[in-house]
């Protein structure tokens, strides 16, 4: 601080200087932005150059005032006496290079042009850092964004124009350029801006590169949403075509999105904003729902029609029914009636939960329907039941509000899970039996309200069906075996090298032969597949085989990762434990393990979101046909032969070991099959692929999520 | 408790007074061992000895970090182990439960007999052993469970206690008794109205304070006869250090405790008898508390006691 300006202690950016300071990264930030829209197409290039131009133009000279402004002290900073040797650096190579590009191409000279860029890149450089911190700052920075802004705006460098260099073969367009001189110049500004708002100097400089930073975030996300953005764009056509849906299950899984219970415990603006939006539009999607029921007219969007049926598909009514359970018991208070009538409501609720359970437990091992009479047993139980639940919720409601002393209702969340129960056993009945149930229009049914031709079909040759059913199971299984085939083994590795091997010669060795299986080509891994596993598991490239050659590319990662779980246990809980008595084994099955699963999680995670992608091995043990036309029945290929040789009891699975699809491995096939494959399947089938890889990866956070909890209330 | 053994000691029993005669190794003041061991060795207790130590040697690879300890501990009473920073004090605590065995590089000579038994005999049973002699850390380590589990963890493990799936299938779970054995261990830890309605939250959720005197609990619960403590306040504010102080005072009527302390006022407040360790690993005297605060047999532990030395 050089300066005998005196420096205020509180700043509240109230001056005119600091106003426009910021209005400069703002006007940066937009320009950025907008430079940023045309290289992904949202934004025109061809028009919109004169503004580009002339915005970028205003930014720079505005810039240059702000600088002239604090030196001539004309406002309240406290700028050091040199911008300091990076930001030298960083001008003089910045000016290097465009007084080279000019000298080179505008002004004719060839390579020698960029030979002269050099001296002019000392020169700024060493005017920058011989200059007192405000113009050393702001002049260079301002001088090379209105140098810009001009050029372009006078057309010199305009969409049609084109930069050609001598030096290798490429074209870079003025749609190309633009944008790039655009952003450079944004970032340069907006950097320049930033140090300016803050008075320059310590609180300037951190300013600046805080700004640079947060950019870079920024940057990284936006590749991550613009990815999404475009596979879904293009994809989401294809895998909605004729979608139908009956507006009940529809209106079931809008509400049951609306009453998730994974909300997020942070209460910032931002997220009090988004949940606001979302309610809101699912209270309009709920609203239109009721009325396409009520006025009978079918919903019909391009691709997606919503039937006015108020049906209710057993599956997603399962579904939602059981993360309700499972909510409402985690919310349960506990209740013990003190009254005798009281305990008989206790008593009574908890035999008919029993007795419905009992029911419902003889439907599924028979799996048919149980009936006295022609009436069948559970749905009159479970409706009955529910009835006196949801009586016993009013009743709750009512005697809460009026304050009346109802000591033999139980509270709510018991009631409630009495009715939730009712709801589920019900849906499973359904589910059993495939009758309806319901009174008029409000249906429970087993199936036909859901009708997704993409998702649901296998695909059919010439175009007449698209369809990734097979795919997708196929998908499915492998990674879940190779899920239960890695898991255990690399745990188990794990608790051994970290608990019971001494630090030696040999863990380390084992520790340098995981991070090289970890980094081993997955071809590789295919290759041995099919010429180790496939020969000895049914002669033919199959699911099983498939299952453990990805179980071998996850095992490294997920002993990595849970090594580095279970060595951050802290020991405090293993001399705690010790010290009670606790033999080491139950120490790490009751603590060490169950501390380190966090982040075993995440490293299941990581390795799951690399192996559902996974094509290359899958050509060689997988390798089904390109378009199945059936989906692999794993659970429906089990037999079981009981015999008189042991071992007895003979298990064969055929669909295991028989070739499949799996979703990479048939968008390859499509890319590849060339003529007859259309586009809009391969992004639908990349839209699949991204949703399974992201629901498993949904599956994991939970399961994460879960474990952190019950570690840290 | 269980009614099973350590293991016969096969040294000759309790004779206390066969080694007072034998080290003659010089002090850096120019004292013998003899002189002051002699005099520990006269001191009559209020109670007789629960443990009873001879010549302990620790070594930490070539390092001696215990040199020829004999004391005995008596019975239902608080000892305190003072003394500057790396005098072996914590080393002596530990190796009353075996507890160094879990670092590699110690190793120990002498013998440590409790209730009549070397607890380093061959086939020492330190399953057994650990639940008879319980221990509290310096820093709380609550495990990151429930406030019931981490008090039910050590009956649990041992079996004292049935719970989970399995005993419930079977018509053996033990939900009341476990309600007794958390209630009553909680209340001897001065913890109980604290936690009473809270019993399901993550122990990690409670306060420092809190956290050790529920590590405290968890130690009763496995039932022990003796209880060491390794600068149980040393991370906690004033008040927390009064209520585990209050705390040691009380579990003195019942439990045999040995405490180490950096805090010689909290040694003179909550002592019974007090042993001061001075560099070297060795035991320079050991006394009734009063006796040691006010008249010491030895200049040195009178000078660090005085603040002059340490």
């Amino acid at each position: 601080m050089s300066d005998a300006y005196g420096t205020r202690l509180v700043d509240d950016g109230g001056s005119t200087f600091d106003r426009v300071a910021t209005a400069i990264v703002a006007g940066s930030f937009v320009a950025f932005a907008l430079a940023a829209g045309t290289l992904f197409g949202w934004v025109p290039v061809a028009g919109a150059t004169t503004y580009f131009g002339g915005g970028l133009l205003a930014i720079g000279l505005t810039t240059a005032a702000l600088g002239l402004v604090s030196w001539r002290g004309l406002a309240t900073t406290t700028p050091d006496r040199s911008p300091g040797l990076v930001v030298g650096l960083a001008q003089g190579i910045l000016w290097a290079i465009t007084a080279g590009a000019v000298a080179s191409n505008t002004v004719g000279l060839g390579s020698l042009g960029w030979l002269l860029g050099l001296p002019v890149g000392a020169l700024v450089g060493y005017l920058t850092i011989a200059t007192r911190e405000d113009l050393g700052t702001t002049l260079p920075a301002a001088a090379f964004v209105s140098f810009v802004g001009a050029v372009v705006m006078a057309g010199v460098i305009s969409p049609t124009w084109a930069w050609e260099p001598a030096a290798f073969d490429a074209s870079f367009p003025g749609t190309v350029v633009i944008p790039f001189l655009t952003m450079t110049g944004g970032l340069v500004a907006g950097w320049a801006g930033a140090s300016a708002a803050e008075g320059f100097g310590t609180r300037g400089r951190q300013h600046g590169a805080f700004l640079l930073i947060s950019l870079v975030v920024l940057l990284v996300l936006s590749v991550l949403a613009f990815l999404l953005v475009f596979v879904f764009e293009r994809g989401v056509a294809v895998v909605l075509e004729n979608l139908v849906l009956s507006a009940g299950t529809l209106a079931l899984l809008v509400r049951f999105r609306r009453v998730r219970p994974t909300v997020a415990d942070g209460s910032n603006a931002v997220l009090a904003f988004v949940r606001f939006a979302v309610a809101l539009v699912l209270g309009a999607v709920g609203l239109g729902l009721v009325g396409v029921v009520l006025t009978g007219r079918q919903l019909a969007g391009d691709a997606v029609t919503v039937e006015p049926t108020a049906t209710v598909g057993v599956v997603p009514a399962l579904v939602a029914g059981g993360v309700l359970l499972v909510a409402a018991r985690h919310v349960r208070a506990s209740w013990e009636p003190a009254t005798e009538s009281g305990r008989r409501v206790a008593r009574g609720l908890r035999l008919a939960t029993w007795l419905l359970a009992a029911l419902a437990l003889v439907e599924v091992v028979t799996w048919r329907e149980v009936a006295v009479a022609g009436v069948a047993l559970l749905p009159t139980v479970g409706v009955a039941v529910a009835g006196v639940g949801l009586a016993l919720v009013v009743a709750s409601v009512l005697g809460s509000r009026s304050g009346v002393g109802t000591s033999w209702v139980p509270p709510v969340s018991r009631s409630g899970g009495v009715v939730l129960t009712a709801f589920v056993l019900c849906s499973l009945h359904v589910a059993i039996t495939g009758y309806a149930l319901g009174v008029g229009p409000l249906q429970l049914v087993g199936s036909g309200t859901v009708d997704w031709p993409f998702l649901m079909n296998p695909s059919q040759g010439l175009g007449i069906q698209l369809g990734v059913m097979p795919a997708v199971l196929g998908t499915v299984w492998i990674v879940l075996g190779a899920v239960v085939f890695a898991v255990p083994l690399a745990v188990g590795a794990a608790v051994f090298l970290t608990e019971y091997a001494e630090d030696s010669a040999f863990t380390r060795a084992v520790d340098v032969a995981t991070n090289g299986l970890w980094s081993t080509p997955s071809i590789v891994f295919g290759l041995f597949g099919l010429a180790f596993l496939v020969p000895r598991f049914g002669g033919t490239p199959s699911i099983f085989a498939a299952q453990l050659v990805l179980g071998f590319m996850l095992l490294p990662l997920v002993l990595i990762t849970s090594r580095e779980a279970i060595k951050s246990v802290p020991d405090e809980y293993r001399d705690a434990s010790a010290a009670l008595g606790v033999s080491k084994w139950d120490t790490i099955r009751d603590v060490v393990v169950p501390a380190a699963m966090p982040g075993v999680t995440t490293g299941v995670i990581l390795g799951v979101g690399r192996i559902a992608g996974e094509t290359a091995p899958l050509l060689l043990v997988l390798n089904g046909p390109n378009f199945p036309n059936a989906a692999p029945g794993v659970l429906s290929s089990f037999t079981f032969d009981v015999g008189l040789q042991p071992p007895f009891v003979h298990v064969s699975n055929p669909a295991l070991l028989d070739r499949a699809s799996a979703l990479p491995y048939q968008l390859y096939a499509i890319i590849t099959a060339g003529v007859g494959a259309e586009e809009s399947f391969g992004w639908g089938t990349t839209l699949v692929l991204l949703g399974v890889v992201l629901g498993f990866f949904a599956i994991g956070v939970a399961t994460r999520r879960y474990f952190r909890t019950k570690l840290h209330q | 408790m269980t009614e099973s053994r350590i293991e016969a000691t096969t040294t000759g029993g309790t004779d206390t007074d066969a080694a007072t005669s034998r080290s003659e190794t010089t002090t850096t003041t120019g004292e013998t061992d003899e002189r002051t061991r002699a005099a520990w060795r006269d001191y009559t207790f209020a109670s007789d000895p629960v443990l009873s130590i001879e010549d302990l040697n620790v070594y930490y690879g070539d390092d001696h970090a215990l040199r020829d300890v004999s004391i005995d501990v008596p019975e239902n009473s608080v000892t305190a182990l003072i003394g500057p920073s790396g005098c072996g004090k914590s080393t002596f605590l530990r190796s009353l439960n075996r507890m160094n065995d879990r670092i590699k590089t110690a190793r120990v000579e002498g013998s440590v007999e409790f209730d009549g038994e070397n607890v380093y005999a061959e086939g020492a049973n330190l399953v057994e052993l650990r639940k008879r002699i319980g221990m509290v850390f310096q820093h709380p380590n609550p495990f990151p469970k429930s406030i019931r589990e981490n008090v039910a963890y050590g009956p649990r493990k041992h079996g004292d206690v049935q719970r989970g799936l399995v005993p419930r299938l079977l018509g053996r779970d033990e939900r009341k008794t476990e309600d007794e054995l958390v209630e009553r261990c909680l209340r001897d830890a001065a913890l109980w109205e604290e936690v009473e309605d809270r019993l399901d939250d993550n122990a990690l959720g409670l306060s420092g304070g809190q956290q050790q005197r529920l590590c405290i609990a968890r130690c009763l619960a496995v039932d022990p006869e003796v209880i060491l403590m390794d600068e149980p306040a040393s991370a906690l504010d004033p008040i927390a250090t009064s209520k585990i102080e209050d705390l040691i005072e009380e579990l003195a009527e019942d439990y045999t405790v040995v405490i180490v302390t950096h805090n010689m006022q909290q040694a003179a407040r909550i002592s019974d008898q007090t042993a001061v360790f001075l560099t070297g690993g060795q035991l320079v005297e050991y006394d009734d508390t009063d006796k040691i605060f006010e008249n010491p047999e030895s200049q040195r532990v009178e000078d660090y006691i005085a603040g002059k030395f340490g």
